[in-house]
């Protein structure tokens, strides 16, 4: 039998396939020089996005009990790239991560990229489709590995001044 | 980025498509999955997972035949 955290695992798999997906074909997309090539990979990325469309339908038509649901503010589901710097680390390297959903409050984002709750990070966030880039800094509130290498953790923002 | 490269990026893209079939369809010749929802529900659920089966297997294919078209192409920056 099935219990409904077997479910929400289960599309949660699904869901970050779709994510990976769209991920990699936009990241190509954008870093190919071919216009042809690129056009095919934009056309596949968008399918990708049309597919985690239906995941997202299909977590709600089995009810599953999203964390987000006990936010003080809802999130949008805004996939995108993230440039992420680490403060502690002096260097000024950015480390590219990706973005899940996104809230004036914080963001769930997910990547390579093992954060420590309570590190404090400045992001320049560019969602798919749109060429402005958000601007925050924020401290690290969760994190977990969900496959081996890859994380996924939020951020809540610091208030603005 | 170089020919090789992107062979090296369109074989992980076509690697992820072809694992995720399976994943997509492993329930759904279970009895036992969904079976809590609506029936109408379930329908629905088993018809998109099946969409994302196929249409992966669609990409998976179009990705193939990337890789074989950049592999014979002596063009080597993309």
């Amino acid at each position: 039998m099935f219990t409904d955290t077997d479910y929400e695992k289960y599309f949660d798999q699904i869901g970050r396939v779709e994510r990976k997906m769209i991920y990699g074909v936009y990241d190509l997309a954008e870093e190919i020089k071919d216009p042809v090539l690129s056009g095919g990979f934009k056309k596949i990325g968008d399918d990708e996005v049309r597919h985690y469309g239906y995941v997202l339908k299909m977590l709600k038509e089995i009810g599953a009990p999203r964390r987000s649901e006990n936010r003080c503010e809802s999130r949008e589901y805004c996939l995108g790239t993230i440039q992420l710097r680490r403060s502690q680390d002096l260097t000024g390297r950015t480390i590219k991560d990706y973005c899940v959903n996104l809230s004036k409050k914080g963001i769930c984002l997910e990547g390579g990229t093992d954060l420590s709750p309570g590190e404090v990070c400045e992001l320049e966030i560019r969602l798919f489709g749109k060429k402005e880039i958000i601007s925050h800094r924020g401290k690290v509130i969760w994190n977990k590995e969900v496959e081996p290498g890859f994380y996924i953790g939020g951020i809540i923002f610091e208030a603005i001044a | 980025m170089t020919k090789n490269e992107l062979i090296v990026r369109l074989r992980k893209l076509h690697n992820e498509e072809e694992l995720a079939i399976p994943i997509y369809t492993k329930h759904l010749e279970s009895t036992f999955f969904l079976s809590h929802i609506k029936p109408e529900a379930r329908k629905e659920i088993d018809g998109m997972l099946l969409t994302l089966a196929m249409e992966s297997e669609v990409h998976a294919r179009m990705f193939e035949a990337m890789i074989k078209k950049v592999q014979e192409l002596e063009r080597d920056v993309y």
